[in-house]
């Protein structure tokens, strides 16, 4: 068994290690301590899908809830048929339509989208899938942003793919040497009623992650603009603004108001801006003066 | 009357605003603001009240007269054309009021 310490939560992967993402190395575990979440593999198996209405539907997966958890279905995975997710076992079983070998690791393209991924790839984004289900219910999100750390703090670039998070930060990394805690979702959480961050293995195409704990220092929500303007926000934006970029679940109710219990008390804890930006580095004096303006 | 399902009512920092769930996340991710007025209707579709009883809570709440009724009504009439071009009401609403 393959064991991993990921934002303080233990996981243990119940197959070969050659299948398992490289990304997830640094994140590896002595295994001395509890393991909170076991992953499973069924090889050669076809699931039949429940004839219940999906809570969710997209080009990606659909989410099912069963009596115990949750039942994905991977819509463009030519490998990765589905997972059951067993909420009170702690459990969840991925069902393969094939079996690993050498081609395991080799991207396939995907029939239904542009996706260039191999059954490895596939297995990792379905362990974060689930990961995130069980984050909530420990009081944590998941934040879609670029994360930066700055005088030891982490520093969240959030907005919609596309806007310049990455553009952004890697001006940090140029200026000023940063390091970027994760490239597209960073962990949140109170510990002791202290928000802290941290890296987790998924960063989206950035390949830029870290197996770090940090003092959360603010939220930064960009937007692209013209000109480069910080502009403060009131609770209730903050609130929604960070509620929307929340990568933790939202397919039912009782999901989305975990994700946004913990919000609401985390913001107020929180520097909190918006940041209407060019993507140059006047964008980086402009909030880098603000960010210290505060400290 | 009812609410479209997939949506709920959240009191966020003193304001009102109806978040979407599950699919309507996908489908449309957007909020909606209410203010107080808004958010007492909400609630009172949420409760399957009929749009007659919407009304008479209407009156009570703001302890309107009579006269200030057909106020109330146009004021009704206006936020559920505005919820149902939202897609937030069920069929028998659109076809039993607006």
């Amino acid at each position: 068994m393959n064991i991993y310490e990921i934002a303080g939560q233990i996981i243990a992967l119940n197959w070969d290690i050659s299948y398992i993402h490289p990304y997830m190395e640094s994140f590896h575990s002595d295994g001395k301590k509890p393991i909170d979440l076991t992953f499973e593999l069924q090889e050669n198996t076809n699931l039949k899908r429940p004839e219940n209405e999906p809570l969710i539907h997209s080009n990606y997966m659909s989410a099912y809830s069963t009596k115990d958890g949750f039942l994905l279905f991977y819509e463009d995975s030519c490998s990765v048929n589905a997972c059951f997710y067993d909420e009170q076992a702690r459990r969840a079983i991925i069902y393969l339509t094939g079996s690993l070998s050498d081609d395991s690791c080799k991207p396939i393209l995907s029939p239904n989208s542009d996706l260039n991924l191999s059954t490895v790839d596939y297995l990792f984004y379905t362990i974060r899938d689930v990961f995130l289900l069980w984050i909530q219910k420990k009081d944590m999100i998941a934040v879609h942003s670029s994360t930066i750390i700055y005088k030891e703090k982490a520093y969240l670039f959030s907005a919609c793919s596309g806007t310049g998070k990455t553009t952004h930060t890697n001006m940090w990394v140029d200026r000023f040497h940063v390091d970027i805690l994760d490239g597209d979702i960073t962990v949140l959480a109170l510990e002791d009623d202290i928000p802290v961050a941290y890296g987790i293995p998924w960063c989206g195409t950035s390949g830029k992650y870290l197996n770090r704990r940090v003092l959360l220092g603010g939220i930064i929500f960009l937007a692209q603009a013209c000109h480069n303007r910080v502009s403060k926000l009131t609770l209730f934006e903050a609130i929604l603004r960070c509620s929307a970029r929340c990568f933790t679940p939202t397919w039912t109710k009782e999901l989305s108001n975990l994700n946004l219990s913990i919000v609401e008390r985390l913001i107020p804890k929180t520097l909190c801006c918006f940041l209407e930006c060019l993507p140059d580095q006047g964008a980086v004096d402009t909030i880098k003066t603000y960010i210290d303006s505060k400290q | 009357m009812k609410i479209a399902d997939g949506y709920m009512l959240k009191e966020i920092a003193g304001n009102y605003v109806v978040i979407p769930v599950g699919q309507n996340v996908v489908d449309y991710k957007s909020m909606l603001h209410l203010n107080e007025t808004g958010a007492f209707i909400w609630k009172q579709l949420e409760n399957n009240c009929t749009y007659n009883e919407v009304v008479d809570a209407l009156m009570k709440e703001y302890e309107a007269t009579e006269q200030e009724k057909e106020i109330i009504v146009n004021d009704l009439n206006e936020f559920l054309a505005h919820m149902n071009s939202m897609h937030l009401l069920t069929e028998d609403v659109k076809e039993g009021c607006l």
